[in-house]
This record gives structure tokens, sequence and C-alpha cells, in this order.
């Protein structure tokens, strides 16, 4: 039991206001659009107004409706009425302030009980516009996560724990595993068995963890469904039950194979670079300004003696010979302002032993290189290398006197042995003046000619000497000259030349230079070769040497149409003391002579020759000029 | 046209020889006269002074000879007076092959030319004067 209230009125009013709903009444009876009716005081502030401010007719409220909306509302009204139905209706209205709200009305029609006629229409009014506003942004919020979840490159998913499900799983898990969302959730151990064997502990691991409610963070590989391996990076937050049961799983990966690549060729390039510097021969030190040592690469403990932590304590300038430290000094003074630049050394360092040993090195200034910031120098142990070359070079001395001497020798042997035949050239030549008995004259040229015959051979074994053993000289070739003197210098022949033509034509005025005594030898003997093996049936023997200069090379060519050489021997003139028969007149050296001072120069030759036609020498030798 | 005196200065006493009789048979001079060492030929020139017209023409000039060389000769040479050399004109007579020697020959001012032996009738009519 309790009391009746005192006012019911006063009841309504709070109960409205405390609920922005309002009520109103229309009269059906009258058909009278502005015929005045009921708005509760809620509905009057409900559509801008103060309670009272206006008369509430059904035109009026129309009014207020939205005119997009008005159609319905009508529509709405008058199907309620008609059919006796409940309404229930959203509208939006435009209000006298310029707002728009949105409001649900609910109506329901009231009969009369005797006629059965609708006498009322009666209704409730609500502001809903926040309500609406929320839950319109709250499934734009949600359309957006969807949108969300299903672009990004991260797989999002969640698993039930206790039924083993998959609840959800993005479409990124296509583009990370290679499988679709229906393949993943279909076999819902998928994950796991497409993880690399060796990284399934990972997976095992974590599991405890996540019993206790931590959240596990873990990297490892998969098998992708196009067979390649990726790398994977996880976040996995567990959900407990009250009882501490794990019920739910929610996770993250992403495919993280490119930071790994990254990092894992970082690494094996540091692993390469250190390995290489700690396996090179060559010592590797960083120092400061001050000359003290901030890294030393283990052979630089081998090749000084001094073990890496000795090393900061020593000055290393100091440790360079007096006689090289000057130059050390100013050398890196020298290069402490120019970043980058680099200085050779040669100098002699004591050992922590105490001898003397010499290094070569180059040191880079990387004072301005942040990972360096010092001076890198790469040296090695070339001491013995030092010494080598210092005893190559004494030797060198040695061999270079006595090939002077050597030299000498050689002329003076072959003046000795030709001045001899030089006297006794004369006296034959004389006596010859003195006598015109035939067979005297016949003796005499016989003598003559075995002399002739000496001298060559003296002549071809200073050449062959000569050649074997001098550098080769550089020098500005005429070769006018030495055509010239080799035409007048026949060897192993008498003064007269058979009526052999011995011609030439150089042509080129390109200055060249080679050596003038190898190519004295070439010439010499081939146009002798020439001009002795003339072909006596030819009735215009010659011997035509042409010369064509130009600044790669001198290009020459010495041809006969002498007797020619027997293919079968092709290979064999160029051999030493080769001689083609007895009746031939010369020492079997000349064309010997020819091919190693032709090699001496750096030059090639071929030829070609055929019996009773003739003979090509065709010879190129590099120009030395520039 | 033959030389009136030419001077042979030669140790080797054939090639002496050989070059008087091939001079005397080839009518290439008059007075040929030879010496065996360069200090020899230096003495000669030296008395020759005071009668300018005793002097040789023409001078024949081994090169290796003991003491005193073709090449110490000239050396000396150098230091004669103006009015000898003006008067005398060398060719270098040698078997040598070194062509050091005969660039070096060629390079003295007083060396007109430098001729390997023997001395021959070909040689001879290359120097016949003009």
């Amino acid at each position: 039991m309790q009391s009746k209230p005192a006012d019911l009125k006063y009841h309504l009013e709070l109960s409205q206001r405390m609920a922005n709903i309002g009520s109103w009444e229309m009269d059906l009876t009258v058909d009278d659009q502005d015929a005045p009716q009921y708005w509760s005081d809620e509905t009057f502030r409900i559509l801008g107004y103060v309670p009272g401010e206006i008369v509430p007719t059904y035109s009026a409220f129309l009014n207020s409706v939205h005119p997009d909306d008005r159609k319905e509302v009508i529509a709405a009204a008058e199907e309620s009425i008609r059919h006796a139905k409940k309404y229930d209706l959203e509208q939006r209205h435009l209000l006298p302030d310029g707002r728009t709200i949105v409001t649900q009305s609910v109506g329901e029609v009231i009969f009369d009980p005797k006629t059965g006629l609708p006498i009322k229409l009666c209704g409730a009014i609500k502001d809903v516009t926040e309500s609406k506003q929320a839950q319109e942004a709250l499934e734009r919020t949600g359309k957006e996560m969807q949108t969300l979840f299903k672009n990004i490159d991260e797989v999002l998913y969640s698993v039930d724990m206790q039924e083993y499900r998959v609840l959800q799983m993005s479409p990124a898990c296509e583009k990370v595993y290679g499988y679709t969302v229906q393949e993943m959730t279909d076999n819902p151990l998928k994950w796991f068995e497409v993880i690399l064997e060796e990284d399934q502990h990972i997976i095992h691991e974590s599991d405890p963890v996540m019993r206790r409610g931590d959240t596990v963070v873990n990297e490892h590989r998969i098998r992708h469904k196009d067979g390649s391996i990726r790398w994977l990076g996880g976040r996995l937050t567990p959900t407990l039950d009250e009882t501490g049961k794990l019920i739910r799983i929610d996770g993250v990966c992403v495919d993280i194979t490119a930071r790994k690549e990254a990092e894992q060729a970082l690494l094996d390039s540091e692993r390469k670079y250190r390995t290489l510097l700690e396996n090179s021969s060559d010592g590797i030190v960083v120092t400061d300004r001050n000359n003290s040592v901030l890294f030393a690469s283990s052979s630089m403990h081998r090749i000084t003696g001094y073990a890496p932590d000795e090393l900061p304590q020593v000055d290393i300038g100091l440790l360079f010979h007096p006689d090289n430290q000057d130059a050390m000094i100013s050398n890196l003074e020298n290069l402490f302002n120019k970043p980058g630049e680099t200085a050779r050394f040669v100098s002699r360092f004591r050992r922590k032993d105490g001898n003397w040993i010499w290094l070569e090195g180059v040191t880079q200034n990387l004072l301005h290189e942040a990972a360096v910031n010092g001076l890198v120098t790469n040296f090695r142990d070339v001491t013995d290398r030092i010494e080598y070359e210092e005893a190559l070079r004494a030797a060198n001395v040695d061999l270079k006197k006595t090939n002077d001497e050597l030299d000498r020798f050689v002329y003076s042997v072959s003046h000795d042995l030709r001045a001899p035949l030089a006297s006794l050239s004369g006296l034959i030549e004389l006596t010859a003046t003195e006598t015109i008995e035939p067979e005297l004259l016949e003796y005499l040229t016989m003598m003559k000619q075995s002399v002739q015959k000496l001298d060559g051979f003296i002549l071809d074994i200073l050449d062959y000497s000569r050649n074997s053993r001098l550098t080769v000289n550089k020098e500005v070739i005429d070769f006018h000259e030495l055509l010239k003197d080799a035409s007048e210098h026949l060897k192993f022949m008498s003064n007269e030349r058979s009526g052999v033509d011995v011609r030439w034509r150089v042509s080129g005025d390109t200055p060249f230079q080679s050596d003038n005594s190898r190519l004295k030898m070439i010439f010499g003997n081939l146009i002798s070769n020439a001009v002795r093996y003339y072909n006596v049936h030819e009735p215009q023997p010659f011997v035509e040497v042409t010369v064509l200069v130009s600044e790669k090379e001198a290009f020459i060519k010495v041809a006969d149409n002498g007797v020619g050489i027997d293919p079968k021997l092709h290979d064999k003139i160029f051999d030493m003391f080769y001689r083609v028969s007895n009746k031939s007149v010369g020492s079997g050296l000349g064309l010997y002579i020819v091919k190693e001072a032709i090699e001496k120069v750096d030059g090639t030759m071929e030829f070609s020759s055929e019996p009773g036609v003739g003979t090509e020498f065709r010879i190129r030798i590099p120009n030395l000029t520039g | 046209m033959s030389y009136k005196k030419v001077l042979i200065v030669d140790d080797a006493a054939i090639d002496r020889l050989l070059a008087k009789k091939m001079m005397s048979k080839f009518s290439f001079a008059t007075d040929v006269h030879t010496v065996e060492s360069a200090m020899d030929a230096l003495d000669m020139l030296k008395s020759c002074t005071p009668i300018p017209e005793s002097l040789p023409e023409l001078i024949f000039l081994d090169i290796n000879m003991p003491q005193m060389s073709g090449f110490d000769f000239l050396d000396e040479y150098n230091k004669l007076p103006e009015d000898i050399k003006k008067k005398c004109v060398i060719v270098m007579l040698s078997s040598s092959l070194h062509p050091e020697d005969r660039d070096r020959a060629l390079a003295s001012p007083y060396v007109y030319k430098f001729m390997s032996k023997p001395i021959s009738a070909e040689k001879l009519s290359e120097l016949t004067k003009i």
C-alpha cells in the first residue's frame, strides 16, 4: 500500500523532462490541421519552443518536420489511423533556431468504445539526435576497422583455445603465408605446420609463457606456399579466464624477411671483413693524431712482436729507424689535414725483440669517417724483399761490370783475330798485282775467299755475342744509312757483287726509334744472303728492300729473285749453325742471328720462298718513339 | 794527281809494308813515310814544323797500338800548333769493329775518314787527290 501522489500531472512533467520524452494528442474528430491540439511541455522543448509559445497544431508539427521527411510522416500517420496501427518513425526536424534534430515518434490510435471510430492519435516524441550520431560514428568506425583489417600487411588473428578454432584471421595471411583465410581456418594447425622444423621449438617455448598470461614476441621462419622461406615476426596476447585457463589468443604476425636479410647481410659483411682483416698477412693498424694505437690486427703482433694490449702505450712513430723517422712524421703530419688522402712509406722498424725489419705500407687519413676516426695503415714486412733487392742490385752491378768487360774482351779478341786476317788479305791483293800467272791468280783468289770466310765468321760470332748480351737501345734509326752500310759491307764475299742489283725504298717520314745494332745485323745478314744466293740463270738478279715506317712500327720487306729455299728446309734455316749445303760459304749463324735480333727488338718475321723464283722476308719492328 | 807526302802510323810491320807497297804500286804518293808508334809520329810532325812543306798531307793512323793508341795520338795532336793541323788530314785505319771506335774517331775534327783494314786499291781510290 502506498499513498496517492498529490499531483500526478507534476510527476508526469518531471518524468518527461528527465527522460527527454514529450507526449502529444491529436483530435481526429476535427478535420482541421490548424485546430489546437495537446503538446506536453517537453514536446514544445524538443521542437524548439518554450512551452506554450505557439498554438500546438498538426500543421505546426508538420512544419517543423524536415521537408524531405514530411511526406513519409504524413503517410505513416494516415496509415496508422486507417488501419488502427501503432506507428514508430524517425524523422528530421528543422528547429526555429536553425538546428536539425532527429526525433523518434511512436503513436497509437484511440477508438470510441461505442462507435468504434478513431477519435484520437496519442504519441510520444524523443530527441534521438545524439544517439543517432553516436551510432553512425560507431558504424563508421566499424567499417574503417574492417577496411584496415582487410588491407593491412600484418596478419591479425584470434584463436579460441578451448575448441582450438580460428575465430578470425585477416586476409594478409594470403600474402604472408600464401594460404587463404579459408585454408588457414579449415586447418587450424596450418600456421604451425608451415614453420620450419628447426624453428618450431620457438613456438613450444612460448606456450608456457602464454599460459601464464604473458604476451609473447617471437621471430621464426616459415615455408611459404610458393616454397620460399620467409621470416615472420609475431606478437601473441593471451586471454585467461577467471580460473587462469588460457581461452583465447589474439595475435599479429608480419613478414620480416627483408629486415632479416638486411640484418644477415650486415652480419655476413661484418664477419667477412673481420675474417679478411684477421687473416690478412698484411698488418693493419689504426692510430690517432698522437700516433697511439686504437686498433691493431692480429698480424700486427706477428710482424712487430707487440701484443695488441701493449700497443696503446707505445708511440708508434718512435719505433721507426732514426734515419726514417723525420720522413715518417712529416708524412703523417701532411696527412692530418687531408681527409681521405693516402701516403706510402718504406721504413725500417724496430721489432719488440730489438731486430730491425723493413716495413712497407700505405696510410690513409680516415679521421673524418665516424666509424674509423683514425689513420689506417696497411703494412707488410718487406725485409726479405729489400735485402733481396739489395743483393740483386749488387749482383746487377757486378753483372754489368762483367758484361762490359766481356764486351770489351769480345771486341779485343775480334780485333786481334781480324788484324792479321786484314794484313793477309792485303798481302794477297798485293801479290795478285805482281803476277799474271793464271794458276797463281786462282790460288790467290782461293786464299782470299778463305780469309774472307774466316773474317765473316768472326763478324758473326761478334754479332751473336753482342745480340745475346747487350741491352736493347732506343735510338733514332736512319734506314737509308743502315741500308747503304749493309749493301757496302756484304759478308763472306769478295767485293764484286755478281751483278746483283741491291736497291731499297724507304717511305714514311715518321721518326723511328729502335736498336740500331740489331737492325744492322738484320739487314746485313738478309741482304748478304740474298746477294750470295742469287740465281745465275736470272738475267737481272736483284734484292729489293722496302721499308714502310709508321708511328706504330716499321714494316720491312726484303725480296729477291734468287735461288729460293727448298720448302723442306723452311723450318730449319733459322737453326743455329744450320747450313743448307757444304757449298754454303757462311757460318750458319746468319739467319739465327736475324731471328734472335728480331726477338730482342720485339719484332715479328715471316717469310715465303720458292726455289727458282725467289725469297721474301716480311718483318715488323715496333717503333719505340714516344 | 798524287799526294806528295803521306805518313803511315802503324805498329804492325806487315801493315806498314803493305800500305807502302800499295801506295807505290798505284802511285798514290811520292813520299810514303812510315813510323811504328804514335810517339814517333808526333816527333816527326814536330821536327817538320820549321819546314812546313815537309809535313805530310795525309796521315794513316792505326788505333790499336802499344803505349800510345791512335786516340791518345789525337789528343796530343790537338795540342800541336795550328800551322801543322791546317796542313794535315788524318785517316783512321783499323780492323776494329767496335762502333764506339768509329764514332769516336769521326767525332774528332781532324779525322777525315774511318777505314777498315786492309788497305786496298779500291779504298785508296776513294782518297785520290782531286
